[in-house]
């Protein structure tokens, strides 16, 4: 089994990551169950670090070592406004780098940003082996669409100094796209409305079958949930200055806390009409007295903050559609992307200015990885003919147990060293929080990688006996999809194929929703035995689904595709009261892979994933899932089905967010590859020298829509060195700019007259050499371990 | 030694007729995606996916090149010449001349845009006072517009100066 490429949302608040097994997409959870993992990294005086949940617990104690929300600054200059604002706002410490990036201290010691990504991409990485049991290397990581060059390519540096193979970088609303429309079949217009932590993006596509295009993008990198949260906080200050006299922005640490109960006082009032919180020993007045803060805030405050912020969305919405050429009315959906989409006001505005109810039915949190593990399964290298049954046991590399056990044991120690120093109400854990119990059925042992060989031997031979690949049962052990029924395989398998073509049922229902995907009319629902582990804190669920327990809450016919209860965003999107999310339409009963349509279905406006069910439908959905199970059962101790090839996920066709222009001799930024071209796109330029004999050409490049050098975004400049000595403006140069589908830049250059390709050499402003990042790799792969 | 690829025209790559609809464009464009997009490539030798990457991005570049009328007819006329490709600089021109209806300024905030619109055309009239009155109202809706601001110094200076 060639190991999975990861699709890893690496958000500015938290991070998820996804994989495509076979026909499903799983979003991988840690060992409490959680989905979102914090994209916080602390570093403890003892000298571990850590990622994660554990992480963000220690912003209230250890706020200067506690670095967070660090995608708000990758990719930017040291001397711009986001870090100068950065700085006054986090309580970390920033200064420049020596390619005037941006370096953040802890502990003495500095990390570049993509250091401090690479640590949360690792932790990330972690949790995916564990749950899946084999070493990851490959994987997708999704960026706003709105990102430019340095952003990109510091995220991609970011993933190879955690030691992954980064196949793409893909633009967030592009890969929500993906994840709704796989498997539609429809032809639709629609914008992605994608408003996270700390960005904005619109973008528009067009979904034909098996291209998605993007017709135009925009976004405003310097809008985001956090945003909010700054101008609740200071509100909380301006209250508590009122009252004591003291300015909680003073300190550090009384800051981060009242931050973070303002993200939370935020999350809920999407619930509630009002909260009232408390924040104790916020700061000591004379005499050690201990000041607390007590706040009661409405909805309609928070939206009077943050309603001119929002309006700012709107304004990045005009500038998308004038370049798209259509009107807002004349989309067929709207999308819903991140956390701060939950907000009610949001969601009104959006529905006011496209003039329909937007589409949330797959979580928001959780869209973009599902997203990016199917592009990932999209640009997986196909496994070779040999198969995957002598793949096993190479793949995984011994771990010495002695070294995991001791990571173990101090894991567990820090995690109670934490629990003990945690203040007793701390401002952002709602008072009804309760700690997911861990799922039951994910015994201790399976946390260990090397435990998982025996299971894949005994994979070996029912392979050789039958023929076949993988189980569907075991966790996480599906085959390669694409390698399925083409590699050799034991006679009889023909057979073997027509016998164990099930009739397509409805996927089997999950309690705790959004984690799997069937896709594919063909699609083969993931049948729940006891390995695999639940990816949803389920409390004492029994392994084996209950029949009777189908779709939650029947959706009345016609009513608008939206989540019945926004969810609380602090804790882990739990158990949603309604039909699982993402699964697609009742299939229509017949084998063939293409794109299906739609079958007999309530005409309702939304169309998108979500199964309509009538309450009569219900019995006969009971029976069939019965009979299903039982067809299971058999499979079990039988021959097994070959691996279901899944509905090819479709061809992305993105565009480059920004014009990409050179520094002219007379002083202006002359675009060469135009906003919203569609990528890969190459433009060729010609230059020539300005002096005799000269050996070097600098072109300095810029990134922005204005003709203004200074309006425009430097990028640094490309060198072309080995030129052939000539007279001034003799030799002509033709360069040609290239942007990748990633985004990224690349760039040729030959002798216009001699055909000779000439040396070139990219200097990004915070651009990191590939020495640098082999050091920071071993680096941090030396911290990790220690 | 000529290569292939550039003795086609935007037209034959594409598999389109010369006075195809955006619409068949689009499509056209689709399929020969699909053949030609690097992500088809991924795992194929080297060499295979970078011909086939040049390729996609001469048939992008035509895509876009046909999409916009300007720029396709300016196209059709250098055929008629003989030229396959229509260079960068030319694009790069038509695209400025659409973009130049709001000066080629970047301005967010769709209620600050006429009124800069007006203001331009007010300069070019030489009716100084009204560019200044209309920057002032843009910059009601977008402050901190540092070229807005910048334009309303100049525009002041200049009524000064009178």
């Amino acid at each position: 089994m060639a190991s999975p490429v990861l699709g890893i949302d690496l958000g500015t608040t938290n991070s998820v990551v996804c994989v495509a097994e076979g026909t499903n997409l799983r979003v991988l959870s840690d060992t409490e169950g959680h989905q979102l993992i914090p994209s916080v990294v602390s570093f403890h005086p003892a000298g571990d670090i850590l990622v994660g949940r554990g992480a963000r617990e220690r912003r209230l104690l250890d706020a200067k070592n506690t670095v967070y929300s660090i995608k708000r600054l990758i990719g930017r200059p040291f001397k711009g406004p986001e870090v100068r604002r950065a700085q006054q706002r986090f309580p970390f410490e920033l200064c420049e780098g020596p390619t005037q990036g941006v370096l953040v201290k802890a502990r003495g010691e500095t990390y570049t940003l993509p250091e401090i990504s690479a640590f949360v991409l690792r932790e990330v990485r972690r949790i995916a082996e564990e749950q899946i049991g084999a070493f990851c290397t490959q994987a997708v990581i999704t960026v706003p669409a709105n990102f430019n060059e340095l952003q990109r390519s510091a995220t991609k540096a970011a993933g190879r100094v955690a030691g992954l193979e980064v196949l793409r970088i893909l633009n967030e609303p592009t890969a929500a796209a993906l994840a709704y429309g796989y498997g539609k079949g429809s032809r639709e217009r629609i914008a992605v409305f994608d408003l996270g932590g700390g960005t904005f993006d619109l973008t528009i596509l067009e979904l034909a079958g098996d291209v998605f295009e993007v017709l135009a993008t925009a976004g405003d990198t310097f809008l985001g949930g956090d945003d909010i949260d700054v101008l609740v906080a200071d509100k909380m200050s301006d209250a508590f200055l009122e009252h004591h006299r003291f300015d909680p922005r003073s300190d550090a640490q009384a800051y981060e806390r009242l931050r973070a109960a303002a993200e939370w006082a935020k999350c809920q009032l999407s619930d509630e009409d009002e909260v009232q919180l408390r924040v104790e020993e916020l700061a000591y007045g004379d005499g050690g007295v201990s000041l607390d803060l007590s706040f009661g805030f409405g909805r309609g405050a928070l939206e009077e903050l943050a309603r001119p912020l929002i309006a700012r969305a709107f304004d990045v919405c005009e500038d998308a559609m004038r370049v798209a050429g259509i009107r807002p009315t004349q989309l067929d959906n709207v999308v819903l992307v991140g956390g701060s989409t939950r907000i009610p006001m949001v969601r009104q505005m959006v529905a006011e200015y496209f003039g329909k109810e937007p589409l949330a039915t797959i979580d928001p949190d959780l869209v973009v990885a599902r997203g990016a593990a199917l592009q990932a399964a999209a640009l997986a290298p196909k496994s070779d003919a040999s198969g995957p049954k002598r793949l096993g046991r190479v793949m995984l590399k011994k771990v010495p147990a002695k070294s995991l056990a001791k990571a173990k044991k101090r894991r567990a120690a820090v995690a109670e060293e934490i629990q003990a120093a945690r203040p007793k109400q701390p401002a952002f854990q709602p008072a009804r929080a309760q700690k997911p119990p861990p799922p039951p059925t994910w015994s201790d042992d399976r946390e260990l990688p090397t435990r998982v060989a025996p299971s894949l031997a005994d994979q070996e031979d029912d392979e050789t006996l039958i023929g076949a690949s993988v189980t569907v049962a075991r966790p996480g052990l599906s085959p390669d999809p694409t390698s399925g029924p083409t590699a050799a395989r034991g006679k009889g398998y023909d057979e073997l194929v027509r016998e164990s073509v099930l009739p397509p049922a409805p996927p089997p229902p999950k309690p705790a929703g959004g984690s799997t995907l069937g896709f594919g009319s063909r699609g083969l629902p993931v049948p729940d035995f006891e390995d695999v582990p639940n990816t949803k804190p389920v409390p004492h669920q029994p392994p084996r689904r209950e029949p009777s327990k189908i779709v939650a809450a029947p959706i009345p016919v016609g009513a608008p595709a939206r989540p019945s209860a926004p969810q609380a965003p602090p804790q882990p999107p739990s158990a949603p009261p309604q039909a699982p999310p993402g699964l697609p339409p009742v299939r229509p009963q017949r084998p063939a892979p293409s794109p299906p349509a739609q079958p007999a279905r309530p005409p309702v406006a939304q169309t998108l994933a979500m199964p309509q069910v009538q309450p009569a439908q219900q019995a006969q959905m009971q029976a069939q899932q019965a009979q299903m199970q039982a067809q299971m059962q058999a499979q079990m101790q039988a021959p097994q089905a070959p691996p279901i090839q899944p509905v090819r996920p479709p061809l992305l066709l993105d565009v480059t967010p920004h014009t990409l222009g050179v520094e002219t001799v007379a002083g202006y930024c002359e675009g060469v590859i135009s906003r919203n071209a569609a990528i890969p796109v190459e433009s060729t330029r010609i230059f020539s020298t300005g002096a005799d004999n000269q050996e070097t050409v600098a072109v300095v490049i810029y990134q922005g829509e204005s003709r203004r050098l200074d309006e425009n975004q430097p990028l640094g400049e490309i060198q072309l060195s080995g030129l052939r000595p000539a007279a001034r403006g003799g030799v002509k140069i033709e360069v040609s700019f290239q942007m990748d589908a990633n985004g990224t830049l690349g760039v040729r250059a030959r002798d216009g007259e001699t055909g000779q390709e000439q040396t070139v050499r990219i200097n990004l402003v915070g651009g990191i050499d590939d020495d640098e990042i082999r050091r920071m790799q071993e680096r941090q792969a030396r911290m990790m371990d220690a | 030694m000529t290569d292939r690829l550039d003795q086609l025209d935007y037209y034959t790559l594409l598999r389109v007729e010369s006075n195809a609809t955006a619409d068949v464009i689009r499509d056209a464009f689709h399929v020969f995606a699909l053949k030609f997009h690097p992500d088809r490539f991924s795992g194929a030798p080297e060499e295979k996916a970078q011909r086939a990457a040049q390729i996609f991005r001469r048939g992008a570049e035509g895509y876009r090149i046909l999409l916009n009328p300007a720029t396709r007819n300016k196209y059709d006329k250098g055929m008629r010449e003989g030229r396959l490709r229509l260079t960068a600089e030319d694009e790069r021109r038509e695209e400025l001349k659409k973009r130049s209806i709001s000066g080629g300024v970047s301005v967010r905030s769709h209620k600050a845009r006429p009124f800069v619109t007006k203001a331009q055309q007010a300069v070019k009239k030489g009716d100084l006072k009204g560019a200044r009155l209309n920057l002032k109202l843009a910059l009601m809706h977008e402050p901190g517009n540092a070229l807005l601001e910048a334009r309303l110094a100049d525009v002041e200076k200049k009524l000064q100066k009178k």
